[in-house]
């Protein structure tokens, strides 16, 4: 993010203080692919099909319309956070509503969130590896090494698992990370490439599956 | 975009973030930028983290990789605010499938309503994808069938593909589906029942609804299109009740262009005919696909309901569904026949076509008879038996189930039995219920009778009026479980007018049985009710050839030493029966056999007799008619096993009489024959007694060194195997 795009935001945001609807709507499409992204990701995947990902972002739209005053009233975190954190919010109201049972029997809500948006669960991004199929029969070889990648990612600290997700699958750099996470920059870093050594651990423990060349 | 960062960038900031994290971070961005940077370039440009790196970089890679799935995934989506597409103007989006998205839209040109499906923007860049997408297409357009989705055609605009098709006002069964089980949880929970949008359908709206799939399925493969991707998701029901087939050919197109994003995945997957996994497909996978499709209609349960992809593979290339009357009692059990049969995991025992499966629910709706046979216990364990050639102690526990099941269709049989005079609305049910008992009753017995045989073939049986040998372990342990299994039928069927040859036929196994073990008297009591069924039964159809050979066949099994007097009545009765039934034997191989078994018999109680004359000829006779069948047509290894006895028979009685030249020659007629290779396992398991019993006869015409060379060929042939026919 450039310095431009940062006072970009602030005159956005200044606006929208003074009552303009639009320029949140300008602020929500400049954020869009991003936010979108985190749904991907985080959409438990047994919705598919009955919920889509642009429905859940234009909830979430109205929703950060009607709490934008408390926005302002505690800007604590950038804009986008708030953004993606009150998306976040939405999501997890989706899953209330669509998987009560299986979300109460879990506890996920509060333990597995991090910055009030639902944890990606390795099954949820092992799920998202084997759409990439090319015939059934290969379909049926990744799916077993994504069954493999899933419990390596299963087997990780929640917290590992949400660093990859955030540095890789929403593609945030290390200081939204870390302002996800609510670490130090240093320290978000450092998480990083240990979660990043531990996976190849994990996976190097699995026998045959780095030898695979797909 | 962020700057690649240079070496100085890295190595300056390393204070503030780990160092190999900017690296980790710089590599992850080449790849989201499409490139695919090598690892050792790193290792080079970093030595000092060459180690590390080696370890973490893989690993970045790799958690790219996922990402690029994911946005793979979401490609179908760059084209949400969609207005106007040439011609077509947007009016909403209806659904979302493997191939994109389907909108209704208008034609303005012609002010008609349409479906577009809009592939995702650049999955057609490939020139022969997009060959292939129209060539698919034009295959679907050229359907016409009133329970397919017509295609108008296809089309592009601004590099977006798309599919024009009819708008069918209606539903998709996966969300008639969705909508009927949410009622079911509605109903179990408050029992409110407040205007369903849509009742549970109804198990002959769903047979009329696969009829109706079947029918567009085997249309299609008659015009060399396979669907590929038969599942609710793509059978759309309108307000008339009418079903709709569509996306013909899509499956195939989707795969090959990785847009099935995970959803759609595991909707295909699920529905998926275990053979496809090899990408073996024909027209019989759509038919097992339209099989699982009914079955979750049915039972409102998906067959493999499992989440996970990965797991649910493994599901449909290794596991079977519940059967569905396990989960809901009220699908009729020749509907659930229908159903198995069309999910068979082997295609061979699926229906071949859809047109089959079609007939087969027409005849359910019809409360005709179907074709499917269920798969019973039986023939499960026939199938079990058949690559398990060892006996093991879990058959005679297989043996018990089985009983129980088989005890069951006779229950249900007689209610069956009793309404048939009752009402004449339930007549043809139970003539229904009453054939498919008797067909169970038969499969049950040739079960039973394979696995007798095979037992009793493992040893000859032993020569008649010789003292019986005794079984041991775990065979003798079975036996009395077929032994059970048998009387139990008997019993239960002998009143049974339309299967009393069988009862019969079970009296004589029971016979059979008490009579390898040794016990003579409970196997006469069995011989006299099978023979008394018998004779009742030739009373009333004097010209019924299969009672006469049964009958025969009875009559045959004596005992001279427990019943002499008895004995010789019979098996007269036996020959007369034969002469009357056929005037030349020779004409019909089967009652040749008897006919020579009787006449062996015969000849074995006229020699404890002492009536030599007698014995001998009909010795000669027996085995005559033995000698006449031709080993090409009709030989089987009883009428050898059954030579062997009346030549030895005869050679003993000759001796008896010291005619010897004459004994010599049924001893070396019998060793050119023993000679003689034979493909037979039963016989080779026999051999090794003909021998010895063949050595012992040369060794009483004072013949050793002839003794000798057929003891050796005893023991130059240890295994039936080593030695093959030319």
């Amino acid at each position: 993010m450039t310095s431009s795009d940062a006072a970009d935001i602030s005159e956005h945001l200044a606006r929208l203080k003074r009552g303009e609807q639009q320029a949140l709507a300008d602020l929500f499409a400049r954020y869009r692919e991003p936010l979108r992204r985190m749904i991907d990701v985080r959409l438990d995947h047994r919705l598919n099909g009955r919920v889509s990902p642009s429905d859940v972002l234009q909830e979430a739209y109205i929703d950060a319309l009607k709490r934008i005053e408390h926005y302002f009233a505690k800007p604590e975190m950038p804009f986008f956070l708030w953004l993606r954190w009150v998306a976040g919010q939405r999501l997890i109201e989706v899953h209330r509503q669509h998987l009560e049972a299986q979300i109460r029997s879990a506890c996920q809500e509060i333990s597995l969130t991090y910055a009030g948006v639902p944890a990606a669960s390795s099954e949820c991004l092992a799920a998202r590896l084997v759409e990439h199929l090319t015939s059934p029969s290969e379909a049926l070889v990744r799916a077993e090494r994504f069954a493999m990648l899933e419990d390596a990612l299963a087997q990780m600290e929640p917290l590992d698992r949400e660093v990859l997700t955030l540095r890789h699958f929403e593609e945030m750099s290390n200081t939204e990370t870390a302002a996800v996470l609510g670490i130090q920059p240093a320290a978000a870093s450092k998480r990083y490439v240990r979660a990043l050594r531990r996976l190849k651990d994990i996976l190097t423990d699995i026998p045959g599956f780095l030898d695979d060349p797909s | 975009m962020i700057e690649q960062p240079s070496d100085k960038t890295v190595l300056a900031s390393t204070d503030e973030r780990d160092p190999l994290d900017l690296v980790a971070e710089e590599f992850a961005e080449r790849c989201r930028r499409g490139e695919q940077p090598s690892v050792s370039e790193y290792l080079t440009r970093y030595p000092q983290w060459a180690d590390e790196l080696r370890e973490l970089l893989p690993a970045a890679a790799m958690m790219e990789e996922l990402r690029r799935h994911k946005r793979g995934a979401c490609a179908v989506a760059d084209h949400e605010a969609l207005e106007r597409l040439g011609d077509y103007r947007i009016v909403r989006e209806i659904g979302r499938g493997g191939m994109g998205i389907v909108y209704e839209a208008v034609q303005e040109s012609l002010g008609r309503h349409v479906a577009l499906k809009v592939l995702p923007r650049h999955s057609l860049l490939d020139p022969k994808k997009l060959a292939r997408f129209q060539r698919e297409a034009q295959a679907a357009a050229a359907l016409h069938h009133s329970n397919i989705v017509p295609v108008f055609g296809v089309g592009e605009h601004e590099g977006l593909h798309y599919y024009v098709m009819q708008l069918i006002p209606g539903q998709g069964l996966h969300e008639v589906l969705a909508q009927m089980r949410q009622q079911g949880r509605d109903r179990n929970g408050t029992e409110a029942e407040s205007a369903p949008l849509r009742s549970r359908l109804s198990v002959r709206e769903v047979a009329r609804l696969g009829v109706q799939v079947a029918d567009a399925l085997d249309y299609a493969h008659n015009h060399g299109t396979l669907h590929r991707d038969v599942k609710p998701a793509n059978i759309l029901l309108d307000s008339q009740g009418t079903v709709w087939l569509t996306d013909f050919g899509l499956a195939k197109l989707a795969e090959q262009n990785n847009l099935t994003s995970t959803g759609d995945l595991v909707g295909t997957l699920q529905y998926l005919a275990p053979e496809s996994l090899n990408s073996q497909t024909d027209a019989r996978s759509d038919v097992y696909s339209l099989g699982l499709t009914l079955y979750e209609l049915l039972t409102l349960a998906p067959p493999f309901p499992e989440s996970n992809p990965a797991r649910l593979l493994q599901q449909v290339s290794m596991r079977e569904p519940a059967r569905p009357r396990k989960l809901n009692p009220a699908i009729p059990r020749d509907l659930e026949t229908v159903i198995l049969k069309a999910i068979a995991r082997e295609p061979a025992h699926r229906y071949q076509t859809a047109c089959e499966l079609a007939d087969d629910l027409r005849c359910f709706l019809d409360d005709r008879p179907i074709r499917a046979r269920r798969l019973r216990v039986d023939e499960r364990l026939l199938r079990w038996y058949r690559h398990n050639r060892v006996v093991a102690g879990l058959l005679a526990a297989l043996v018990l189930v089985f009983l129980t099941g088989f005890i069951g269709v006779t229950w249900k049989w007689r209610e069956a039995e009793n309404a048939l005079q009752r009402e004449a609305e339930q007549r043809r049910i139970a003539e229904k219920a009453t054939e498919r008992a008797e067909s169970n009753v038969r499969l049950s017995l040739q079960a039973f009778e394979e696995i007798f045989n095979d037992l009793a073939a493992r040893e000859s049986a032993p020569p008649f009026g010789r003292p019986p040998f005794r079984e041991e372990g775990k065979e003798a342990a079975l036996l009395q479980d077929v032994l059970q299994f048998y009387d139990d039928f008997a019993k239960e069927n002998e009143t049974n007018s339309r299967v009393q040859v069988e009862a019969a036929k079970a009296h004589r196994r029971v016979g059979d049985i008490h009579l390898r073990r040794g016990d003579a008297d409970k196997a006469s009591s069995s011989y006299a009710r099978a023979t008394a069924i018998l004779d009742t039964l030739l009373a009333a159809f004097p010209a019924q050839r299969t009672y006469r050979y049964e009958l025969v066949e009875t009559l045959t099994r004596t005992d001279p030493h427990a019943v002499p007097a008895d004995a010789e009545k019979r098996l007269r009765r036996a020959a007369a029966l034969i002469d009357e039934t056929i005037k030349d034997p020779t004409d019909f191989p089967r009652f040749t056999l008897l006919a020579g078994r009787v006449q062996a018999r015969m000849a074995a109680f006229l020699e404890k007799q002492d009536r030599k004359k007698e014995a001998e000829q009909t010795y000669r006779r027996a085995a005559a008619l033995l000698k006449s069948l031709d080993p090409q047509l009709f030989r089987p290894p009883s009428a050898v096993i059954e030579l062997n006895h009346v030549r030895e028979g005869l050679a003993t009685l000759l001796l008896d009489q010291d005619r010897t030249i004459e004994a010599r020659a049924v001893a070396e007629e019998w060793l050119n024959d023993l000679q003689k290779p034979s493909r037979h396992i039963p016989l080779a398991h026999a051999r090794k007694a003909h021998l010895k019993n063949l050595a012992d006869i040369f060794r009483r015409l004072h013949d050793p060194k002839r003794a000798a060379e057929v003891e050796r060929m005893e023991r130059d042939r240890p295994g039936p195997s080593s030695r093959r026919s030319p």
